[in-house]
């Protein structure tokens, strides 16, 4: 028996890059995307528990480490690299959202996502959707603040740009 | 170089935040990640105890992409054995593969090194072992009446038993005591489970024919020296270097026996090995902690004060005793640190490590205080309601008191001022404390149980050689040196050997530095996580950082700043004590527009040394060294919680911290550390458990057996602090980094207590699964019909 059999090339859509590779028999998405240099992508579990390995596939949030590589093929993937999320991570900043940083790309993926379909959430709505993910060293409460945070600027911003439009 | 020059106090943002938020922080597995690296996987061993018969490497060889085989006769080295000159510590050696015994599951018997892990994984299954299974002793009470003992060279599994002080007087007082009261507890093994699993990458340096060691590692130069002691080199053919780690909580300050083995094939191989532990490995497999069970009996007056106090100790340590720390850790701080916060006059303690046939158990955060807290303060609610006053004042009427301070405690630890009373009155104060009875009974008569829990305690911490060298180890950890240098430009480095991973050093450190300097934060780099390039120290442990190493700094800055002065006393012909610093300049205190450039000053002391006299005595680099007594923090804790009695399930409702670990040098960090720790106490005595069958078989193996709490169990955790600056540490912090775990599980279990002490029920273990509550309360109404 052997694991070390590859499929013949396959295009791949990941962070708005096209590329095409060989993915491995036995590869998870998480495993392509961390050996073609997506180091952002962390495996703390492989077992589809902590969700550091979130990434948006086809806009919706899934653990990579739970995808055969090859189930990637053709759809966009996009990890934190891919989305646009600088105020998500000054009101990460700010508010104490990380500590050792491990589960932070993951969390990022999660509320970039949360937002875009919640964009005014209250508090326990954000806690809801934050526990999908695992985080060891804040105790959470960094994140969910970061996260209403965040909410509140881009309601800002949608509020600016309607007033602007008048 | 302009910008804002910050203060020791200020609530900064991280300046290292960045890459950590853009996902390009490099953790371990990171390094060489598109690389085709030959990786290591260890056969192991199957049942948890017996005699090894028979290594059949062959399958394995046969598999394509396997390199090597290794078994323990081809490593030949010594293994790894943490020594003590204390009569009653006996050491054992964990040797760095199974050589004819196994003693738990999931013990290293053999290396593989294939071309990747799918490989390496792939034969190690492949080795076939041969083992002669014995009966296993997997818990305390098997443990100890076991007719032979677990680890070679020991007479028993009990492994070490001391009685500690004042024994007879104790004795005496407690036949005597006008009241006697008594309580068993018992805490479950847990798992530290950062996030980060532990690895290493070890490579041959062909040019200069040293090994260059990449690890997830919290003690950088320990590592060092296990590795060069193991391969019989001096240290200085070792470098080892420390990524991003992604959380470590005690776990990574284990010099683990895969470390050495991969190090070793790398040199013996002179090439580049790579290993990673995964989740599995790491609940099944690793280093576990606080597996404790405590008997204590107390002597108290009528008035509730205590007159003396017993504690029984059983400490589980597992099969080994873990590197550096050794089994000796948790059982000698629980006798050490049982009487906590209060003044009890007579004190003595039993205490044992035993050994059973599971992993060996490690520091994790807080070590013993957290169980002794647990024990220690459901002592004080049962006494509160065995004397009939109420359980604050019971404490009140026991706490180390201001006129008390400097407290020499019974077990001989010498207590420093703190805020132990008002902590408690304000966390009473902030939990609504004087309105609990008739919200608690109304919610009673409504069919819902609530209940106030509160938690007094201290946290020993920032310590050096006086507090370490007690426990005669062969290796006493110290203070730390800290090296600090000003290049040519005015760009200062400031070179640490504690190893930050996710404490936020690199703000912390530099805070204490820019506020003497009067420099911006970007002008300042903290370098950590290399032995070539720091000073020798001792790693991120023990809540220490930011004492010891904060304590170096602070002089290492006095240091350079009288150097800074000198100089530039030169160029602007004004007498240094007229100087001060502002904005990246010196200034002259009466004259503001008499200024020099800290940058102008550093280019003239490294390019024009002719024109100083005493050139050497000015370089801009200097060193200086550390190694206080250490201080204590303090905190009460409180939590409210709803038991549903049906079911046994806990709702945390609310959980207040007051708490003192002097001056914060950033508040932001400090309340971060804090909910970190009490979310992880929080799941201590709730949810979190490592269980093995009565065969030794790990239950605990993936991450969803091993409940690690999400953001929906935790509520918002108030902080409240008090500042009672210490006068032993530069600064005036003192450490804080452990208080969360520690104070944690004793507020939410006697706040479960109070819930459920109305039925007559009371739980004394933990976790306090749902099982346990609802069988504690079926005892309880069984008892009653």
């Amino acid at each position: 028996m052997t694991f070390s059999g590859s499929f013949q090339q396959r295009e791949f859509h990941i962070d708005g890059m096209i590329e095409t590779k060989e993915p491995r028999v036995n590869e998870t998405l998480a495993d392509y995307l961390r050996r073609t240099g997506r180091t952002s992508v962390k495996v703390g579990c492989a077992q589809g528990v902590c969700g550091s390995c979130s990434v948006l596939f086809g806009g919706d949030v899934v653990r990579s480490c739970l995808i055969l590589a090859i189930q990637a093929e053709g759809t966009p993937i996009q990890t934190v690299a891919g989305i646009e999320a600088e105020s998500l991570k000054g009101a990460f900043h700010r508010n104490g959202g990380l500590q050792c940083g491990y589960c932070t790309p993951g969390f990022l993926v999660l509320a970039h996502d949360f937002l875009e379909r919640m964009p005014d959430p209250d508090r326990e709505e954000v806690r809801e959707a934050m526990s999908a993910n695992i985080c060891r060293c804040t105790g959470y409460q960094g994140i969910i603040d970061a996260v209403m945070d965040a909410a509140k600027t881009r309601e800002v911003r949608w509020q600016e740009d309607e007033n602007s439009e008048n | 170089m302009t910008g804002h020059a910050p203060r020791i106090g200020d609530p900064l943002p991280r300046v290292e935040d960045r890459p950590f938020l853009d996902g390009s922080a490099l953790y371990l597995d990171d390094l060489y990640s598109e690389d085709a690296i030959p990786e290591v996987a260890f056969v192991r061993s199957t049942i948890a105890a017996g005699h090894i018969m028979e290594i059949d490497t062959s399958g394995a060889r046969e598999l394509p992409d396997v390199f090597e085989v290794y078994t323990a006769d081809a490593l030949n080295l010594p293994g790894l054995v943490a020594t003590s000159r204390r009569p009653e510590f006996t050491p054992i050696t964990i040797p760095l593969l199974a050589t004819t015994q196994v003693r738990y599951v999931g013990e290293p018997v053999a290396a593989v090194v294939a071309r990747d892990r799918a490989s390496a994984e792939a034969a190690a299954l492949a080795v076939q072992v041969e083992y002669a299974p014995s009966h296993p002793a997997i818990d305390i009470d098997t443990a100890i009446e076991a007719g032979v003992a677990i680890n070679e060279g020991t007479i028993s599994n009990v492994l070490l038993e001391t009685r500690h002080w004042d024994v007879d007087e104790v004795s005496t007082a407690l036949v005597e005591a006008p009241v006697r009261i008594a309580l068993d507890t018992s805490a479950a093994r847990l798992a530290a489970a950062p996030l980060e699993c532990r690895g290493c990458v070890a490579q041959f340096d062909n040019g200069t024919e040293r090994l260059i060691v990449h690890a997830s590692t919290q003690v950088p130069h320990l590592l060092r020296a296990a590795i060069a002691a193991q391969l019989k080199v001096t240290e200085n053919h070792v470098r080892v270097l420390v990524p991003e780690v992604g959380g470590g909580f005690g776990l990574k300050c284990n010099i683990g026996r895969e470390e050495l083995v991969v190090s070793w094939i790398a040199w013996h191989t002179k090439s580049r090995v790579r290993w990673a532990e995964d989740r599995y490995q790491n609940l099944a497999f690793g280093f576990h902690a606080r597996e404790q069970k405590y008997s204590v009996e107390a002597a108290l007056a009528e008035d509730g004060r205590f007159l003396a106090m017993y504690a029984d100790i059983r400490s589980d340590v597992g099969a080994y005793s873990s590197y550096p720390f050794g089994y000796g850790l948790e059982p000698m701080q629980a006798a050490s640190d049982m009487t906590g916060p209060y003044k009890v006059p007579l004190y003595s303690a039993r205490s044992r490590a035993i050994a059973t046939n599971k992993p060996p158990s490690a520091p994790y955060r807080g070590v013993a205080r957290p169980n002794v807290t647990f024990t220690l303060e459901l002592l004080m609610d049962h006494a509160a309601a065995v004397v009939g006053i109420d359980r604050l004042e019971l404490r009140k009427r026991n706490l180390i008191k201001d006129d008390d301070f400097p407290y020499r405690s019974a077990t001989g630890l010498t207590y420093d001022k703190g805020s132990y009373l008002e902590a408690l009155e304000r966390c009473a104060e902030l939990l609504d404390y004087a309105a609990w009875l008739p919200i608690q009974e109304k919610a009673r008569k409504e069919g819902r149980y609530l209940g106030l829990g509160f938690s007094c305690f201290t946290e020993h911490a920032g310590y050096g050689s006086p507090v370490f060298s007690k426990r005669m180890m062969s290796m006493t950890v110290g203070g730390e040196t800290v090296r600090l240098r000003m290049d040519p430009t005015g760009g200062i480095d400031a070179m640490v050997g504690t190893l930050s991973h996710g404490q936020g050093h690199k703000t912390t450190y530099a805070q204490i530095i820019a506020d003497e300097l009067r420099v911006p934060l970007e002008s300042i780099r903290i370098i950590q996580g290399d032995t070539d390039a720091t000073p020798v120290g001792w790693g991120t442990f023990a809540s220490r950082s930011i004492s010891v190493a904060g304590g170096a700094l602070t002089l290492a800055t006095k240091r350079l700043a009288e150097r800074l002065k000198l100089i530039a006393s030169k160029v602007l012909e004004i007498d240094p004590a007229d100087l001060k610093f502002a904005d990246s300049h010196l200034v002259a205190v009466d004259e503001p527009s008499t200024a020099v450039a800290l940058a102008e000053v550093a280019r003239w002391i490294h390019y024009q040394v002719q024109d100083f006299d005493d050139a050497e005595d000015l370089r801009l680099d200097v060193e200086a060294t550390f190694d206080p007594p250490g201080a204590f923090a303090n905190a009460t804790y409180g939590a409210k919680v709803e038991v549903d009695v049906e079911t046994g399930l806990v709702d945390v409702l609310d959980f207040v911290a007051v708490e003192d670990c002097g001056q914060m040098i950033n508040p932001l960090v400090v309340d971060g550390q804090i909910r970190g720790g009490v979310v992880q106490g929080i799941a201590a005595a709730l949810w979190e458990e490592i269980v093995y069958d009565s065969e030794g078989q790990p239950k605990t193996v993936l991450a969803s057996d091993y409940l690690t709490p999400s953001a929906r169990e935790i509520p918002d955790i108030r902080i409240a602090h008090l500042s009672t600056p210490s006068d032993t540490s530069m600064t005036g912090a003192k450490g804080m980094g452990e208080g969360g775990c520690i104070g944690a599980p004793a507020a939410v279990i006697n706040a479960i207590n109070d819930a459920i002490g109305p039925i007559g029920a009371r739980v004394t273990e933990i976790p306090a699964s749902p099982v346990r509550i609802v069988r504690a309360i079926e005892s309880a109404r069984g008892s009653m019909t």
